[in-house]
């Protein structure tokens, strides 16, 4: 239960944080940005640190979703309610070719992160070369007539209200499957996959579905920031980028954890647009985001949030001990 | 579990802290600077920052700006770093708490699109430096205006300019078309395919290279067996060398057609003879026939000591046009100064160096510029074309 | 006929790169991707050695070549050594942060201009039958071969070599038999980030020199390491060739940014059919 008490938590911050931003445009910036990237990284972690499959080419998920609205809807004015599951659709079904491909071949740790790093750059590169998609230059959304529809705000609380609810069912889902039979599958794969197969796990099946599931949840995430930035292209949305950031967060943050990441995510995110108020030295910025990276990553290699939880249990424990 | 949320709330309150600035000050006008400072266009940003203070130093230094009581002009610079997410977002923080009446920037197109749609909302203007997307002023959009020409001008200028060579006897037949396939080399040379075509002037050969090859000659011999005598080159200055290194391996030296500001770099010119009589179509040239042109190429290289490239050209003009729609709109308020720059028409003074008649914006906020053709004679970079901005006639193959 | 000698050259140049980081990503087992950013630092020796002294890349390449060594046990003393104690996926954060830092760093010191070498014999090319190879290229090649043939024999013959393989199979293996695993990862980054001494000067006289160009290779080694099989010599120079070789020839068919898709096509190939890479790690 003490995992839930976590999570809701860290619900409850998020509720917080968005009703401190509700006024400000650049808090709630910060604040959509914080939950965008703390969602992929949700949705990264529920394959990296819950089933031990580390991806690197998750940008090629979120290019998916934001190219799915951004050429639904200026290609053929079609609605989200169109463009979404086309995006969330699509998602799932490369990622369930690239997986059973991947594991057929039993494709693990680096290998693995290296052949889904590949399909993003394929990807990426395709992307640039087919005129339809705009190549290099990316698409623009246009404003449309009726904006609400095409989920086109002039205020930006609605999108934080959006990304804000995405994370936490997020959260709420990832928790739950944690907690299920699927879950417990899981990580027994992580942990010892042939001792799980021994035991009648269907190895194929569950690492699948967790792909499937974490590249569907990207999705979203990509068409929400082809409406919110009303313009992808592919540097922005498919680079390989957007996957090594979420490496990052997820190191800073911690994989131990299926919210380890989002920590990392919300300290990282406030703190580099943070740090770009001093960039009137060339790079220093850059520099010392750089040094903190590599500082925390040696210092605590449990992530922050791993250094956290254990802190706690150590006072616990420290507490119950009768001295 | 206190240490959680203190864990997650602690990044929030330090942003709180440290982000807050001050607000509208009457005795200043903010202007929003957007420029490359890192990543791959990092000296570009540096050149067009050395620009945007050059022009701010000379509105200072002259009494600031009349219409606002001699207000000074406050340059906020934000960094980039020549990502599109990053520029979005040092938007928003420009506006809603740098509180700038004005936006300049962003070089690139990829980054200046998602900031130009930002400031669209804040319904702050924003200027446009340097980018070429035509479509950055065709999405009906409220708030934005662009001193330099539409990328797709560029080929319209360079078809005028091969008939001008023509007509003087210079035998023209076939014409390749060699890009950086990339944002900037893909939308260029889409305009010249169209144009070429649109002029019924054959193109023989079409190839595209990855910035960073180190080798290549596959492209270059192909182009040389097309036998194109005129070769437009979409590069940026680096990948560019590359190229003409290569063509002069092969022993193929037709006439060639650099673009932009990447083309009229020094870099270009340590290639030496190899380069010499390379054209080039540019934005701007600090030999203009034009007072104020040489004005701005004096100024800044007295204060930086190298000459200005084109785009540091634009990124003046910014600033400056900035500075006088405020003058006009007696105002710091966003909104008036938008309507003041929609009036403005400027025919003299520093703001006017880019080659038009006069500095205005049309109702899609596009200034209407054309390009000028470059030639490297003896050396150096000479403004050739047209005939009412150039410094020498072009000279031909010998 | 051009595409093929075109890619070939380009397959020897990535070979010069990939070949360091077949050592350290064999040995040691450290994504390092920081190697591009070497890279740029030996390309900037190389134009330095150049510009301020006159000095020809070609020899610029045994002055480098000590010093991106010293550099890289500097490194692994400095950093690395501590990386190694913590997960692998920290050792990515490590020095992709290390990537960062040095990009940025030499930002700051030598400005984002490009810098270009010039000699006469930049546009200077032999004609092999109907193609051309241009000379800055061959000499490349000539010193790509001559830098694995070399590599090779120490590995092959040399205590040195025997250690490295020993550690490269098996790491708790070579411990418990008595090698000193630092030393020999002491060694293997002294010769992975030293082979980039060669490369660097040698690619500052083909291409440019900018803080971001090594970051360009640094992808593209890592594919041909993995085609060609982690910590093998022989396999670095296929997976080289065949790389450069195959996004030439679809250059010559195709646009640039398909040409650029096609090393990743190969090297999904590979993992899918041939998981330990073309040449699996026989260093025995």
């Amino acid at each position: 239960m003490r995992d839930f008490a976590a999570v809701a938590i860290i619900i409850a911050v998020i509720i917080v944080a968005f009703a401190a931003a509700l006024t400000d445009g650049y808090y709630m910036d910060i604040f959509i940005l914080t939950c965008f990237y703390g969602t992929l990284a949700v949705a990264w972690n529920l394959m990296a640190g819950l089933t031990g499959l580390m991806s690197l080419g998750h940008a090629l998920f979120v290019g998916i979703g934001a190219y799915s609205v951004a050429w639904g809807y200026t290609a053929h004015q079609w609605s989200p309610l169109v463009t979404w599951p086309i995006g969330i659709g699509l998602s799932i079904a490369v990622a369930i070719v690239i997986g059973l491909l991947c594991f057929r071949y039993g494709l693990k740790g680096y290998f693995f992160a290296i052949a889904t790093l590949a399909c993003g750059e394929i990807a990426f590169f395709a992307v640039s070369a087919t005129t339809a998609l705009g190549r290099s230059d990316g698409i623009i959304l246009p404003l449309a007539k009726n904006p609400e529809l095409h989920l086109q705000f002039i205020a930006k609380w609605p999108y934080g209200l959006m990304i804000g609810s995405f994370l936490t069912l997020t959260l709420l889902a990832g928790q739950f499957l944690m907690r299920s039979r699927i879950g417990y599958y899981w990580r027994s794969l992580r942990d010892n996959e042939d001792a799980a197969e021994a035991l009648g796990v269907n190895a194929m099946a569950m690492k699948v579905l967790s792909f499937a599931i974490s590249a569907g949840v990207a999705s979203v995430c990509g068409a929400f920031y082809a409406h919110y930035v009303a313009f992808v292209d592919p540097r922005s949305v498919l680079g390989v980028d957007i996957s090594v950031q979420l490496l990052v967060y997820a190191i800073v943050g911690g994989m131990g954890l299926l919210w380890g990441p989002l920590v990392g995510a919300a300290v990282l995110v406030p703190f580099g647009m943070f740090l770009r108020n001093f960039s009137f030295l060339q790079g220093s910025e850059v520099i010392f985001y750089a040094v903190l990276l590599i500082g925390l990553a040696l210092v605590l290699p449990q992530g922050v949030s791993g250094w956290v939880v254990g802190r706690i249990g150590k006072a616990k424990a420290a507490a119950e001990l009768p001295s | 579990m206190k240490r959680l949320i203190w864990g997650c709330l602690l990044p929030l309150v330090a942003m709180a802290i440290g982000a807050a600035g001050p607000a509208h000050a009457a005795s200043e006008l903010k202007i929003g600077v957007l420029v490359p400072l890192t990543g791959t266009s990092a000296a570009d940003g540096t050149r067009l920052l050395n620009a945007h203070q050059l022009a701010a130093k000379q509105i200072n230094d002259a009494g600031g700006i009349a219409g606002l009581g001699g207000a000074k002009i406050n340059l906020v610079v934000a960094d980039t770093q020549s990502k599109p997410e990053v520029a979005r977002s040092e938007t928003e923080r420009l506006i809603s708490r740098e509180k700038v009446s004005v936006v300049l920037g962003a070089w690139a197109s990829a980054t200046t699109i998602p900031s130009v749609q930002v400031a669209e909302r804040y319904r702050v203007p924003f200027v446009v430096t340097s980018a070429v997307t035509d479509a950055i002023t065709e999405q009906s959009m409220q708030f934005v205006f662009r001193v330099s020409p539409k990328g797709s001008w560029a080929a319209k200028d360079v078809g005028a300019f091969i008939g001008d060579l023509r007509q003087h006897g210079v035998a023209l037949d076939k014409v390749a078309i060699a890009y950086e396939d990339g944002p900037f080399g893909q939308t260029v040379s889409a305009g010249y395919r169209k144009e070429l075509a649109a002029q019924s002037i054959k193109l023989v050969a079409d190839e595209s290279f990855r910035t960073g090859s180190a080798d290549v000659s596959t492209q270059v011999a192909k182009i040389k067996a097309s036998g194109a005598d005129l070769v437009l080159i979409v590069a940026y200055i680096d990948d560019e060398s590359v190229l003409v290194r290569s063509m002069a391996a092969q022993q193929y030296r037709p006439y060639i057609l650099g673009y932009g500001g990447g083309h009229t770099h020094p870099t270009l010119l340590e290639l030496g003879d190899l380069v010499e009589g390379a054209f080039g179509v540019v934005e701007w040239m600090p030999d203009l026939k034009n007072p104020a042109a040489k004005a701005f190429a004096d100024a800044y290289k007295a204060a930086y000591g190298a000459l200005p490239l084109s785009n540091s050209a634009q990124a003046f003009a910014a600033t400056w046009v900035s500075a006088l729609g405020a003058d006009a709109a007696h105002s710091a308020d966003p909104v008036a100064i938008r309507d003041a720059l929609r009036q403005l028409k400027l025919k003299d003074g520093p703001a006017t160096l880019l080659p038009n008649d006069a500095l205005a914006f049309d109702e899609s906020g596009q200034n209407h510029v054309s390009n000028v053709m470059s030639q490297v004679i003896d050396g150096k970079f000479v403004t050739v074309w047209p005939t009412n901005f150039a410094a020498q006639p072009f000279k031909p193959r010998k | 006929m051009q595409a093929v000698i075109s890619g070939l050259a380009n397959g020897s140049i990535y070979a010069l790169i990939a070949v360091g980081l077949t050592l350290v990503f064999g040995i040691m087992r450290i994504i390092n991707f920081a190697h591009g950013e070497f890279l740029m630092i030996a390309m900037y020796g190389g134009f330095f050695a150049w510009s301020a002294f006159g000095i020809d890349p070609v020899l610029a390449v045994v002055i480098v070549t000590p010093v991106v060594m010293l550099i890289g046990v500097g490194l692994y003393k400095g950093l690395i050594r501590f990386a190694l104690n913590v997960p692998d996926i920290n050792q990515m954060a490590v020095t992709l942060g290390l990537s960062m830092l040095l990009q940025h760093m030499a930002l700051m010191m030598f400005t984002g201009n490009n810098r270009l070498i010039t000699q006469p014999r930049s546009t200077a090319s032999i004609a092999i039958g109907p193609a051309i190879i241009q000379v800055p290229q061959l000499i490349a090649c000539v010193a790509s071969l001559s830098l694995l043939g070399l590599l090779y024999l120490v590995l092959r013959r040399s205590d040195l070599g025997l250690v490295m393989r020993a550690v490269s199979q098996s790491r708790d293996g070579a411990a418990l038999s008595g090698i000193d695993i630092s030393a020999v990862y002491k060694w293997a980054m002294a010769i992975g980030i030293g082979s980039l001494g060669v490369a660097g000067p040698l690619m500052a006289a083909i291409l440019y020199v900018n803080p971001m160009v090594g970051a360009l290779f640094t992808l593209k080694a890592f594919v041909i390491v993995i085609v060609g099989g982690l910590g093998s010599f022989s396999g670095v120079l296929i997976g080289s060739l065949l790389v450069g070789l195959a996004e030439s020839i679809a250059a010559a068919w195709f646009s640039a940014a398909i040409s650029a898709a096609v090393p990743f096509a190969i090297l999904l190939l590979v993992l899918l059919i041939r998981p330990e890479g073309l040449m699996s790690a026989r260093m025995r």
